[in-house]
């Protein structure tokens, strides 16, 4: 009987430390693919920070060159527009420094956002087409909207500047931005364009995903349409994300 | 069921010297035991609900005192049906505490495995022997083996603390080396 109790007891509890342990390396399997999953959204979001950082860096250099250039009459508008980049690259760093990002409404006019277009244009030497006839809201920091804008007009100028005589169309009406520009294979934009990674320009594949979650933290929504050897990329506002957001603002 | 032992010890001798049925001080000190026996198996019970589940203890305690109520009633409840009361107490609780530490385990997302699980876990393992074997030839004549289950399950108990101890202090020593 002492024996027979013995080697039950034994066994019950060399499995009942069995049971702990396997929820323990259960335990610490779900910790670690937690903490990876953790690394890889970091690793995303800073690679989309550095590729907005490269945008902001490539316009100062841009401006500073085009500065020798200019007349003294046009010398406001381009210190205008480095300060503008500048200002946007200090606020990126800011978020990637997990600093509070500063009162925004600086950056976010529709002049501010026109001016940095402009730069970019004038750079690449395609002609821009500006027309306003409406507000576009938003929520949020300026710096998210200005990050919409500022990949939409840089990929357009970029596609653009590979076609003879491409321009590019940015349309303020109510409630939504039209960004449009000629491309060279119109069939290859589909809806993964949004996916990270995915470019069919030899980009990194990073601003169009960057855009859309900037645009989702701002109450806009984004989309494109092909037509005619043409992209169009419609930025809109989403009234139910605006209206439950509180206060608006007007910036664009 | 170590410290309640040695509080029982001199209430079952007082008891030995009193003619059946109890009265008085007696009857008094023969509650108090019931009483005792059944913490056994309820305090490890609402053990169990506090360190695997997200709920309070209350239940087991209700259950404790429900229990304990039932047996106040001498006359009926004394001998062989308080033996059988005791046992499907036993039973009743080591189902509930399995079904805690299984819900603990399987659906606390936030439930971390330390010690007082393992602990509780190894006590809930013996008391699958205790009920499978002794229990089950007898609840009173079978006592010494229930004895020496808890002997062994004490000692396992006590080289998982060791155990878990000497696994601990290198890590602590691991991030004091690191900070100096």
């Amino acid at each position: 009987m002492i024996w027979e109790i013995l080697i039950f007891t034994l066994f019950a509890l060399l499995l009942g430390a069995l049971v702990w342990w396997m929820w323990q390396q259960r335990e610490l399997a779900r910790r670690q693919s937690e903490t990876t999953a953790e690394l890889a959204a970091l690793g995303k979001g800073i690679r989309a920070l550095a590729h907005d950082l490269r945008l902001n860096l490539e316009m100062i250099v841009a401006t500073t060159q085009r500065a020798r250039l200019t007349t003294p009459g046009e010398l406001p508008e381009v210190l205008g527009g480095l300060e503008q980049a500048a200002r946007g690259a200090v606020e990126l760093v800011r978020t990637l420094g997990g600093e509070p990002q500063a009162e925004a409404a600086q950056v976010a006019s529709a002049e501010g956002v026109v001016r940095l277009g402009v730069i970019l244009l004038r750079s690449a030497g395609v002609p821009l087409e500006l027309h306003t006839t409406g507000t576009l809201r938003f929520l949020g920091p300026d710096s998210d909207a200005l990050r919409v804008v500022q990949n939409l007009l840089s990929n357009a100028v970029r596609e653009a500047a590979w076609i003879a005589g491409g321009h590019v169309r940015i349309e303020i009406g109510d409630g939504r931005l039209l960004i449009s520009n000629p491309v060279r294979d119109p069939a290859l934009l589909d809806d993964r364009i949004y996916q990270e990674g995915v470019s069919y320009a030899g980009s990194a594949g990073v601003g169009l995903s960057t855009a859309t979650q900037a645009a989702a933290r701002v109450g806009w929504s984004l989309r494109h349409e092909v037509r005619d050897g043409e992209v169009c990329f419609f930025v809109e506002e989403r009234a139910e994300a605006l209206e439950s957001g509180g206060a608006l603002r007007n910036a664009l | 069921m170590v410290v309640v032992d040695w509080i029982r010890f001199p209430l079952v001798e007082m008891l030995h010297r009193f003619p059946r049925p109890f009265s008085g001080y007696a009857r008094a000190a023969y509650h108090l035991d019931g009483l005792l026996v059944f913490s056994w198996y309820f305090l490890f019970l609402a053990s169990c609900i506090h360190y695997f589940t997200p709920r309070r203890p209350w239940v087991a305690f209700s259950a404790w005192a429900v229990a304990w109520a039932i047996t106040l009633n001498q006359a009926v409840v004394s001998g062989e049906v308080l033996g059988w009361i005791y046992r499907l107490v036993s039973l009743g609780c080591l189902v509930a505490s399995w079904g805690c530490i299984a819900w603990g385990i399987l659906r606390v997302a936030k439930l971390r495995p330390g010690l007082a699980h393992l602990v509780l876990i190894l006590y809930a393992s013996a008391d699958v022997v205790i009920n499978l074997i002794p229990y089950a030839r007898g609840f009173s004549s079978q006592w010494p083996f229930v004895r020496f289950v808890n002997v062994l399950l004490l000692v396992t108990c006590v080289a998982a603390h060791v155990i878990w101890l000497r696994r601990r202090v290198p890590a602590v020593q691991d991030v004091q080396d690191q900070a100096a």
